[in-house]
Protein backbone atom coordinates (compact mmCIF):
# COMPACT_ATOMS: atom_id res chain seq x y z
CA UNK A 1 0.00 0.00 0.00
CA UNK A 2 2.67 2.44 1.16
CA UNK A 3 5.10 1.33 -2.04
CA UNK A 4 1.78 2.04 -4.32
CA UNK A 5 1.07 5.24 -2.82
CA UNK A 6 4.52 6.49 -3.36
CA UNK A 7 5.08 4.72 -6.86
CA UNK A 8 1.91 6.89 -7.82
CA UNK A 9 3.25 10.35 -6.24
CA UNK A 10 6.46 9.63 -8.57
CA UNK A 11 4.08 9.34 -11.57
CA UNK A 12 2.02 12.00 -11.13
CA UNK A 13 5.07 14.20 -11.04
CA UNK A 14 6.00 12.53 -14.54
CA UNK A 15 3.30 13.53 -16.03
CA UNK A 16 3.92 16.69 -17.97
CA UNK A 17 2.81 19.88 -16.07
CA UNK A 18 2.10 23.55 -17.98
CA UNK A 19 2.21 26.78 -16.91
CA UNK A 20 0.22 27.57 -13.48
CA UNK A 21 -0.81 24.35 -13.44
CA UNK A 22 3.18 23.82 -12.82
CA UNK A 23 3.22 26.74 -10.59
CA UNK A 24 0.81 25.48 -8.18
CA UNK A 25 1.80 21.87 -7.71
CA UNK A 26 2.29 20.24 -5.15
CA UNK A 27 5.15 18.19 -4.05
CA UNK A 28 3.41 14.89 -4.35
CA UNK A 29 6.16 12.82 -3.37
CA UNK A 30 6.82 14.90 -0.18
CA UNK A 31 3.29 14.96 1.32
CA UNK A 32 3.32 11.30 -0.01
CA UNK A 33 6.21 10.59 2.57
CA UNK A 34 5.43 12.41 5.43
CA UNK A 35 1.35 11.12 5.18
CA UNK A 36 3.52 7.99 5.83
CA UNK A 37 6.03 9.26 8.15
CA UNK A 38 3.20 10.29 10.49
CA UNK A 39 1.26 6.73 10.10
CA UNK A 40 4.32 4.67 10.33
CA UNK A 41 6.75 5.92 12.23
CA UNK A 42 9.11 2.34 12.08
CA UNK A 43 8.08 2.07 8.13
CA UNK A 44 9.58 5.46 7.11
CA UNK A 45 12.97 6.63 8.32
CA UNK A 46 15.29 9.31 6.87
CA UNK A 47 16.99 6.65 4.60
CA UNK A 48 13.92 6.33 2.75
CA UNK A 49 13.61 10.62 2.75
CA UNK A 50 16.86 10.15 1.46
CA UNK A 51 16.40 8.22 -1.71
CA UNK A 52 13.40 9.65 -2.95
CA UNK A 53 15.10 12.74 -2.76
CA UNK A 54 17.91 11.83 -4.48
CA UNK A 55 15.32 10.66 -6.86
CA UNK A 56 13.40 13.96 -7.31
CA UNK A 57 16.55 15.44 -7.30
CA UNK A 58 17.26 13.77 -10.42
CA UNK A 59 13.79 14.37 -12.19
CA UNK A 60 14.29 18.10 -11.50
CA UNK A 61 17.58 18.30 -12.72
CA UNK A 62 18.77 19.90 -9.93
CA UNK A 63 22.11 19.58 -7.42
CA UNK A 64 22.07 16.11 -6.29
CA UNK A 65 21.03 16.34 -2.44
CA UNK A 66 19.46 19.30 -2.23
CA UNK A 67 15.50 17.76 -1.95
CA UNK A 68 17.23 14.84 -0.28
CA UNK A 69 17.77 17.09 2.85
CA UNK A 70 14.81 18.90 2.70
CA UNK A 71 12.96 15.35 2.50
CA UNK A 72 14.72 14.17 5.68
CA UNK A 73 13.88 17.55 7.69
CA UNK A 74 10.39 17.11 6.89
CA UNK A 75 10.46 13.65 7.88
CA UNK A 76 12.22 15.01 11.24
CA UNK A 77 9.41 17.41 11.82
CA UNK A 78 6.95 14.96 11.40
CA UNK A 79 8.29 12.61 13.71
CA UNK A 80 8.90 15.41 16.55
CA UNK A 81 5.22 17.09 16.33
CA UNK A 82 3.73 13.67 15.58
CA UNK A 83 1.45 13.27 18.97
CA UNK A 84 0.61 17.06 18.49
CA UNK A 85 -0.39 16.60 15.05
CA UNK A 86 -3.05 13.44 15.73
CA UNK A 87 -4.70 15.79 18.61
CA UNK A 88 -5.96 17.77 16.26
CA UNK A 89 -9.09 17.74 13.87
CA UNK A 90 -8.03 17.12 9.87
CA UNK A 91 -8.73 20.76 8.73
CA UNK A 92 -6.16 21.66 11.72
CA UNK A 93 -4.09 19.56 10.98
CA UNK A 94 -3.76 20.77 7.29
CA UNK A 95 -2.91 24.13 8.86
CA UNK A 96 -0.53 22.50 11.15
CA UNK A 97 1.34 21.49 8.14
CA UNK A 98 1.62 24.22 5.90
CA UNK A 99 4.18 26.02 8.07
CA UNK A 100 5.84 22.47 8.19
CA UNK A 101 5.91 21.80 4.26
CA UNK A 102 6.60 25.92 3.85
CA UNK A 103 9.83 25.45 6.33
CA UNK A 104 10.88 22.29 3.93
CA UNK A 105 10.61 24.20 0.78
CA UNK A 106 12.49 26.96 2.40
CA UNK A 107 15.10 24.38 2.94
CA UNK A 108 15.38 23.09 -0.39
CA UNK A 109 15.43 26.93 -1.44
CA UNK A 110 18.28 27.58 0.10
CA UNK A 111 20.59 24.65 -0.23
CA UNK A 112 19.85 25.27 -4.02
CA UNK A 113 21.02 28.69 -3.77
CA UNK A 114 24.24 28.06 -1.36
CA UNK A 115 25.14 25.88 -4.13
CA UNK A 116 23.80 27.67 -7.49
CA UNK A 117 23.95 31.44 -6.61
CA UNK A 118 21.06 32.09 -8.55
CA UNK A 119 18.55 34.52 -7.04
CA UNK A 120 15.25 33.95 -7.29
CA UNK A 121 11.63 35.05 -6.41
CA UNK A 122 9.50 33.01 -3.89
CA UNK A 123 7.02 31.88 -5.37
CA UNK A 124 8.05 28.46 -5.44
CA UNK A 125 6.74 28.40 -1.88
CA UNK A 126 3.51 28.58 -3.06
CA UNK A 127 3.42 25.15 -3.41
CA UNK A 128 3.27 24.42 0.35
CA UNK A 129 0.13 26.14 0.24
CA UNK A 130 -1.55 24.01 -2.23
CA UNK A 131 0.41 20.50 -0.53
CA UNK A 132 -1.52 21.33 3.04
CA UNK A 133 -4.46 21.45 0.98
CA UNK A 134 -3.38 18.22 -0.45
CA UNK A 135 -2.72 16.75 2.97
CA UNK A 136 -6.24 17.65 4.30
CA UNK A 137 -7.99 15.37 1.31
CA UNK A 138 -5.14 12.70 1.61
CA UNK A 139 -5.81 12.77 5.22
CA UNK A 140 -9.61 11.80 4.47
CA UNK A 141 -8.69 9.23 1.86
CA UNK A 142 -6.37 8.06 5.04
CA UNK A 143 -9.33 6.38 7.44
CA UNK A 144 -9.23 3.49 5.29
CA UNK A 145 -8.38 0.32 6.94
CA UNK A 146 -5.06 0.13 5.28
CA UNK A 147 -3.68 3.45 6.37
CA UNK A 148 -4.31 3.61 10.54
CA UNK A 149 -1.60 3.98 12.59
CA UNK A 150 -0.26 0.67 13.70
CA UNK A 151 -0.79 0.18 17.51
CA UNK B 1 25.70 -2.19 17.38
CA UNK B 2 24.43 0.79 19.71
CA UNK B 3 22.60 -0.25 22.81
CA UNK B 4 19.65 2.19 22.10
CA UNK B 5 18.66 3.63 18.92
CA UNK B 6 20.16 7.19 18.30
CA UNK B 7 17.53 9.86 18.91
CA UNK B 8 15.93 11.44 15.90
CA UNK B 9 18.44 15.04 16.36
CA UNK B 10 21.33 12.56 15.75
CA UNK B 11 19.49 10.75 12.51
CA UNK B 12 18.56 14.00 11.63
CA UNK B 13 22.15 15.20 11.52
CA UNK B 14 23.62 12.20 10.19
CA UNK B 15 21.47 11.95 6.77
CA UNK B 16 21.65 16.04 6.66
CA UNK B 17 25.79 15.77 6.81
CA UNK B 18 25.12 12.96 3.97
CA UNK B 19 22.81 15.38 1.71
CA UNK B 20 25.27 18.45 2.24
CA UNK B 21 28.54 15.82 1.31
CA UNK B 22 26.27 15.08 -1.57
CA UNK B 23 25.40 18.32 -2.78
CA UNK B 24 29.06 19.75 -2.44
CA UNK B 25 30.21 16.65 -4.22
CA UNK B 26 27.52 17.57 -7.12
CA UNK B 27 28.07 21.20 -7.58
CA UNK B 28 31.47 21.78 -6.47
CA UNK B 29 33.37 19.09 -7.92
CA UNK B 30 30.80 17.80 -10.48
CA UNK B 31 31.99 14.14 -9.25
CA UNK B 32 28.17 12.61 -9.33
CA UNK B 33 27.57 12.66 -13.17
CA UNK B 34 27.42 8.49 -13.18
CA UNK B 35 24.76 8.49 -10.49
CA UNK B 36 22.76 10.92 -12.46
CA UNK B 37 22.58 9.04 -15.71
CA UNK B 38 21.88 5.66 -13.86
CA UNK B 39 18.98 7.35 -11.69
CA UNK B 40 17.80 9.07 -15.56
CA UNK B 41 18.46 5.64 -17.25
CA UNK B 42 16.10 3.34 -14.83
CA UNK B 43 13.57 5.75 -15.06
CA UNK B 44 13.23 6.61 -18.54
CA UNK B 45 11.35 3.92 -19.36
CA UNK B 46 8.50 4.95 -16.90
CA UNK B 47 8.59 8.44 -17.94
CA UNK B 48 7.32 7.02 -21.26
CA UNK B 49 4.94 5.04 -20.07
CA UNK B 50 3.18 7.63 -18.13
CA UNK B 51 3.02 10.05 -21.38
CA UNK B 52 0.85 7.13 -22.77
CA UNK B 53 -2.15 8.20 -21.98
CA UNK B 54 -1.42 12.07 -23.00
CA UNK B 55 -0.57 11.18 -26.46
CA UNK B 56 -3.08 8.80 -26.81
CA UNK B 57 -5.85 11.31 -25.68
CA UNK B 58 -4.10 13.72 -27.95
CA UNK B 59 -4.33 11.72 -30.94
CA UNK B 60 -8.12 10.84 -30.31
CA UNK B 61 -8.83 14.47 -30.06
CA UNK B 62 -7.16 14.98 -33.00
CA UNK B 63 -9.44 12.28 -35.00
CA UNK B 64 -12.41 14.43 -33.78
CA UNK B 65 -11.51 17.80 -35.36
CA UNK B 66 -14.72 18.97 -37.31
CA UNK B 67 -14.77 18.28 -41.05
CA UNK B 68 -15.41 22.20 -41.74
CA UNK B 69 -12.74 23.29 -39.58
CA UNK B 70 -10.30 20.64 -42.13
CA UNK B 71 -12.09 22.05 -45.22
CA UNK B 72 -11.43 25.52 -44.13
CA UNK B 73 -7.76 24.76 -43.13
CA UNK B 74 -7.27 23.10 -47.01
CA UNK B 75 -8.34 26.24 -48.43
CA UNK B 76 -6.39 28.50 -46.35
CA UNK B 77 -3.07 26.73 -46.60
CA UNK B 78 -3.76 26.20 -50.54
CA UNK B 79 -4.12 29.88 -50.82
CA UNK B 80 -0.53 30.19 -48.96
CA UNK B 81 1.00 27.67 -51.07
CA UNK B 82 0.04 29.51 -54.07
CA UNK B 83 1.81 33.17 -52.15
CA UNK B 84 4.37 30.91 -51.13
CA UNK B 85 5.68 29.37 -54.31
CA UNK B 86 5.90 32.76 -55.85
CA UNK B 87 7.87 33.96 -52.39
CA UNK B 88 10.40 30.31 -53.36
CA UNK B 89 11.24 31.48 -56.90
CA UNK B 90 12.15 34.59 -56.19
CA UNK B 91 14.09 32.84 -52.62
CA UNK B 92 15.84 30.81 -54.77
CA UNK B 93 17.34 33.60 -56.93
CA UNK B 94 18.43 35.40 -54.26
CA UNK B 95 20.32 32.50 -52.64
CA UNK B 96 22.18 31.75 -55.73
CA UNK B 97 23.23 35.14 -55.78
CA UNK B 98 24.52 35.17 -52.21
CA UNK B 99 25.88 31.87 -52.54
CA UNK B 100 27.93 33.80 -55.19
CA UNK B 101 28.45 36.67 -53.40
CA UNK B 102 29.61 34.76 -50.16
CA UNK B 103 32.06 32.85 -52.59
CA UNK B 104 33.36 36.32 -53.79
CA UNK B 105 33.95 37.18 -50.56
CA UNK B 106 34.98 33.68 -49.16
CA UNK B 107 32.96 33.79 -46.32
CA UNK B 108 32.20 31.08 -44.20
CA UNK B 109 29.01 29.17 -44.93
CA UNK B 110 26.81 29.89 -41.32
CA UNK B 111 22.87 28.14 -42.35
CA UNK B 112 22.39 24.16 -43.47
CA UNK B 113 23.19 22.54 -40.36
CA UNK B 114 21.63 19.21 -40.02
CA UNK B 115 19.71 19.30 -36.84
CA UNK B 116 17.37 16.62 -34.82
CA UNK B 117 13.80 17.00 -34.31
CA UNK B 118 13.06 16.36 -30.29
CA UNK B 119 9.70 16.51 -28.20
CA UNK B 120 9.75 17.79 -24.94
CA UNK B 121 9.43 15.39 -22.23
CA UNK B 122 9.15 17.18 -19.17
CA UNK B 123 9.09 20.68 -17.72
CA UNK B 124 10.87 20.24 -13.87
CA UNK B 125 9.26 22.91 -11.19
CA UNK B 126 12.78 24.44 -10.10
CA UNK B 127 13.21 27.92 -8.84
CA UNK B 128 16.79 27.48 -9.71
CA UNK B 129 16.96 27.11 -13.49
CA UNK B 130 14.64 27.59 -16.48
CA UNK B 131 15.33 23.90 -18.01
CA UNK B 132 13.32 21.56 -20.27
CA UNK B 133 13.99 17.63 -20.92
CA UNK B 134 13.95 16.37 -24.41
CA UNK B 135 13.12 13.14 -25.94
CA UNK B 136 16.37 12.51 -27.80
CA UNK B 137 19.66 11.66 -26.04
CA UNK B 138 23.16 10.58 -26.83
CA UNK B 139 21.76 7.52 -29.37
CA UNK B 140 20.38 10.38 -31.56
CA UNK B 141 23.79 12.81 -31.67
CA UNK B 142 22.70 15.14 -29.21
CA UNK B 143 25.76 16.44 -27.81
CA UNK B 144 26.22 18.86 -24.88
CA UNK B 145 27.10 22.66 -25.95
CA UNK B 146 24.83 22.48 -28.65
CA UNK B 147 21.94 24.99 -29.60
CA UNK B 148 18.31 24.42 -29.62
CA UNK B 149 16.03 26.54 -32.14
CA UNK B 150 12.54 26.39 -32.91
CA UNK B 151 10.80 27.61 -35.65
CA UNK B 152 11.04 31.26 -35.02
CA UNK B 153 14.65 31.65 -33.08
CA UNK B 154 17.30 30.43 -30.34
CA UNK B 155 15.39 28.80 -27.34
CA UNK B 156 18.50 27.57 -25.66
CA UNK B 157 21.65 25.24 -25.16
CA UNK B 158 21.84 21.67 -24.24
CA UNK B 159 23.44 21.06 -21.05
CA UNK B 160 23.34 17.53 -19.67
CA UNK B 161 23.61 14.65 -21.87
CA UNK B 162 21.76 11.23 -21.22
CA UNK B 163 21.45 8.13 -23.53
CA UNK B 164 17.57 8.73 -24.31
CA UNK B 165 17.40 12.28 -23.11
CA UNK B 166 18.67 15.29 -23.32
CA UNK B 167 18.05 18.24 -20.49
CA UNK B 168 18.57 21.88 -21.75
CA UNK B 169 19.43 25.43 -20.40
CA UNK B 170 16.79 28.07 -21.95
CA UNK B 171 18.22 31.24 -22.90
CA UNK B 172 16.11 32.78 -20.19
CA UNK B 173 17.96 30.48 -17.50
CA UNK B 174 19.69 33.53 -15.13
CA UNK B 175 23.10 31.60 -15.66
CA UNK B 176 22.50 32.09 -19.58
CA UNK B 177 24.17 34.63 -21.95
CA UNK B 178 24.20 35.10 -25.40
CA UNK B 179 26.40 36.73 -27.40
CA UNK B 180 23.98 38.70 -30.18
CA UNK B 181 24.13 41.64 -32.14
CA UNK B 182 21.17 44.35 -33.06
CA UNK B 183 20.04 43.55 -36.38
CA UNK B 184 19.41 47.43 -37.01
CA UNK B 185 22.95 48.64 -36.59
CA UNK B 186 25.24 45.47 -36.67
CA UNK B 187 26.22 46.62 -32.60
CA UNK B 188 27.20 43.62 -30.93
CA UNK B 189 25.93 43.03 -27.30
CA UNK B 190 25.70 40.15 -25.07
CA UNK B 191 21.75 38.70 -24.02
CA UNK B 192 21.49 37.46 -20.00
CA UNK B 193 18.66 35.46 -18.91
CA UNK B 194 16.45 36.43 -16.39
CA UNK B 195 13.81 34.41 -15.63
CA UNK B 196 10.76 34.78 -17.46
CA UNK B 197 12.51 37.98 -19.66
CA UNK B 198 15.99 38.83 -20.72
CA UNK B 199 17.94 41.94 -20.76
CA UNK B 200 20.92 43.39 -22.32
CA UNK B 201 23.63 43.88 -20.17
CA UNK B 202 26.95 46.41 -20.22
CA UNK B 203 25.12 48.98 -22.70
CA UNK B 204 26.47 52.37 -22.20
CA UNK B 205 23.56 54.46 -22.17
CA UNK B 206 24.43 56.41 -25.65
CA UNK B 207 23.88 53.50 -28.15
CA UNK B 208 21.74 53.33 -30.47
CA UNK B 209 19.06 51.13 -29.27
CA UNK B 210 15.28 51.23 -29.29
CA UNK B 211 11.82 49.79 -28.34
CA UNK B 212 11.41 46.85 -31.34
CA UNK B 213 15.17 45.98 -32.09
CA UNK B 214 15.86 42.43 -33.14
CA UNK B 215 18.52 40.57 -31.61
CA UNK B 216 20.29 38.10 -33.43
CA UNK B 217 23.31 35.59 -32.42
CA UNK B 218 26.61 37.12 -33.92
CA UNK B 219 28.36 34.02 -33.49
CA UNK B 220 31.35 34.97 -31.85
CA UNK B 221 31.42 32.46 -29.48
CA UNK B 222 31.23 29.93 -31.92
CA UNK B 223 28.52 28.30 -29.55
CA UNK B 224 25.65 29.55 -31.75
CA UNK B 225 25.83 29.90 -35.06
CA UNK B 226 25.36 33.59 -36.69
CA UNK B 227 22.38 34.92 -37.63
CA UNK B 228 19.40 33.09 -35.34
CA UNK B 229 16.92 35.46 -33.95
CA UNK B 230 17.20 35.55 -29.91
CA UNK B 231 15.06 38.46 -28.37
CA UNK B 232 13.10 41.47 -29.12
CA UNK B 233 13.70 44.83 -27.41
CA UNK B 234 10.34 45.73 -24.71
CA UNK B 235 11.86 48.65 -23.04
CA UNK B 236 15.01 50.97 -22.96
CA UNK B 237 15.62 52.84 -19.97
CA UNK B 238 18.86 55.40 -19.65
CA UNK B 239 19.17 56.03 -16.13
CA UNK B 240 21.15 59.56 -15.46
CA UNK B 241 22.83 58.21 -12.60
CA UNK B 242 24.29 55.14 -14.93
CA UNK B 243 26.80 54.44 -17.10
CA UNK B 244 24.96 51.48 -18.55
CA UNK B 245 21.15 51.35 -20.86
CA UNK B 246 18.32 48.99 -19.05
CA UNK B 247 17.30 47.02 -22.22
CA UNK B 248 15.05 44.11 -21.13
CA UNK B 249 13.33 41.91 -24.15
CA UNK B 250 11.75 38.89 -24.51
CA UNK B 251 12.54 35.59 -26.47
CA UNK B 252 11.49 35.44 -29.69
CA UNK B 253 11.17 32.17 -30.07
CA UNK B 254 8.14 30.37 -28.17
CA UNK B 255 10.54 29.48 -25.36
CA UNK B 256 7.75 28.61 -22.78
CA UNK B 257 5.21 27.33 -25.36
CA UNK B 258 6.82 25.16 -28.15
CA UNK B 259 6.70 21.64 -27.76
CA UNK B 260 8.87 20.55 -30.61
CA UNK B 261 12.44 21.72 -30.94
CA UNK B 262 15.55 21.09 -32.91
CA UNK B 263 18.49 20.55 -31.72
CA UNK B 264 21.35 21.95 -34.23
CA UNK B 265 24.31 20.00 -35.14
CA UNK B 266 26.94 22.38 -35.24
CA UNK B 267 29.78 20.88 -37.16
CA UNK B 268 33.04 23.24 -35.49
CA UNK B 269 33.80 21.89 -32.34
CA UNK B 270 31.02 23.35 -29.34
CA UNK B 271 31.53 25.26 -26.46
CA UNK B 272 30.96 23.16 -23.15
CA UNK B 273 28.35 24.76 -21.08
Amino acid sequence: MMALSLIIAFLLKQVPWHGWALTLRPDFMLIMLLFWAQRRVEGVGFGLAFVLGILTDVQDGVVLGQHALAYCVGVFLVHYFRRRLSMFTLPHQALQMFPLLLLTEVVALVAGWMSTRTPQGAWVLVSALTGALLWWALAYAGKMPAAQPEK
Amino acid sequence: MFTRRPGLAARLAFWAVLSIILIVLDARLSALGWLRAGVVAVFYPVQIIVRAPFDFGAEVSGYLVRHRTLQKENAALRESRRQDSVNFARIGALQAENDELRHLISLRQTVGFPSIAAEILSTPRDPFSQRVILDKGANDGVEAGQPVVDGMGLVGQVTRVFAFSTEVTLITDRSQAVPAQIQRTGQRVLVFGGGGGMEVRYLPTHTDIQQGDVLVTSGIDRVYPAGLVVAKVVSVLRPADSTYARVSCLPIAGVEKSRMLMVLKTQSEPGKP
